[in-house]
């Protein structure tokens, strides 16, 4: 199903079960076509749905196991934020516990126009070294 | 008691403006009394009035100028984020360039809790130094 006609809050959730569960395509399907995402790991803002699915499938597979859920969400017209938690263990067996902060915007029918992660990324560039 | 947005947007613009004029003492007073800021999610909270102060005090010391400009302020509630850019100059002369974005939960009109999500590699590195900005 996609992201048409959900509410903001239940869109940001629903991405995050979507991730959880490495389900790339149930995620694409909640991004509008020319939807982008940045992060300060990465130099340039990523664009559209194909540079989405190469980030995501490259991010997954970075771990042996993840979760990740929002702590709280915060909507406001057709924007939003979300506090997330995530725990991870690479497949070398390294933890990783992380508190970011995603800003999301949204189009009028309720896709994802817009992530931005704000993250410290000193806990990540460790156990990925 | 949920204020009005207006209120809450106005508020997390008087801290920033009072960081920049570096007038610490109206810094502290959008804070509650036991409210805590912290700088990193794995970071000990800097809690109450006398640790603000010092904590603000330190950092506005560290840089010859420093400007905080908020891009974008979402309020739901007693809840809000803001987007902000941070460009300062430290007082050894390096640039140090940041974009944060805060979460606060205010109670009592005021902040009682405010969080600063940064990247504390990129500041190390122009920092050349320890990290502890105020973002």
């Amino acid at each position: 199903m996609s992201g048409v006609g959900r509410s903001p809050a239940a869109t940001i959730l629903e991405f995050f079960r979507r991730f959880d569960a490495e389900d790339v395509e149930g995620l694409l399907e909640l991004f509008a076509d020319d939807a982008t995402f940045s992060m300060i790991l990465y130099e340039r803002e990523l664009r559209g749905k194909a540079e989405l699915a190469e980030f995501f499938r490259m991010h997954l597979a970075n771990w042996r196991t993840h979760r990740e859920w929002a702590t709280s969400v915060i909507v406001d017209g057709r924007s939003a934020a979300s506090e997330l938690h995530f725990e991870g263990v690479t497949h070398d067996g390294k933890e990783v516990v992380m508190d970011n902060l995603n800003v999301w915007d949204f189009t009028d029918d309720g896709l994802i126009q817009r992530i931005r992660v704000y993250a410290d990324t000193a806990p990540i560039l460790a156990a990925l070294a | 008691m949920t204020h009005r947005r207006e209120h809450y947007e106005q508020l997390i613009l008087d801290y920033f403006r009072a960081v920049d004029e570096e007038r610490i003492d109206d810094v502290v007073a959008c804070f509650e009394q036991d409210a805590t800021i912290r700088f990193a999610f794995h970071a000990e909270p800097v809690r109450g009035h006398d640790a603000l102060r010092a904590f603000f005090t330190a950092h506005v010391e560290r840089f010859a100028e420093h400007v905080d400009r908020v891009t974008r302020i979402l309020v739901d509630g007693d809840l809000a984020i803001s987007e902000l850019v941070f460009d300062a100059t430290t007082t050894d002369g390096r640039p140090v360039h940041l974009e944060n974005c805060n979460v606060y939960r205010f109670r009592n009109g005021r902040f009682h809790d405010v969080r600063v999500h940064l990247d504390t590699v990129t500041m190390g590195r122009q920092l050349g130094a320890e990290p502890d900005p105020a973002g």
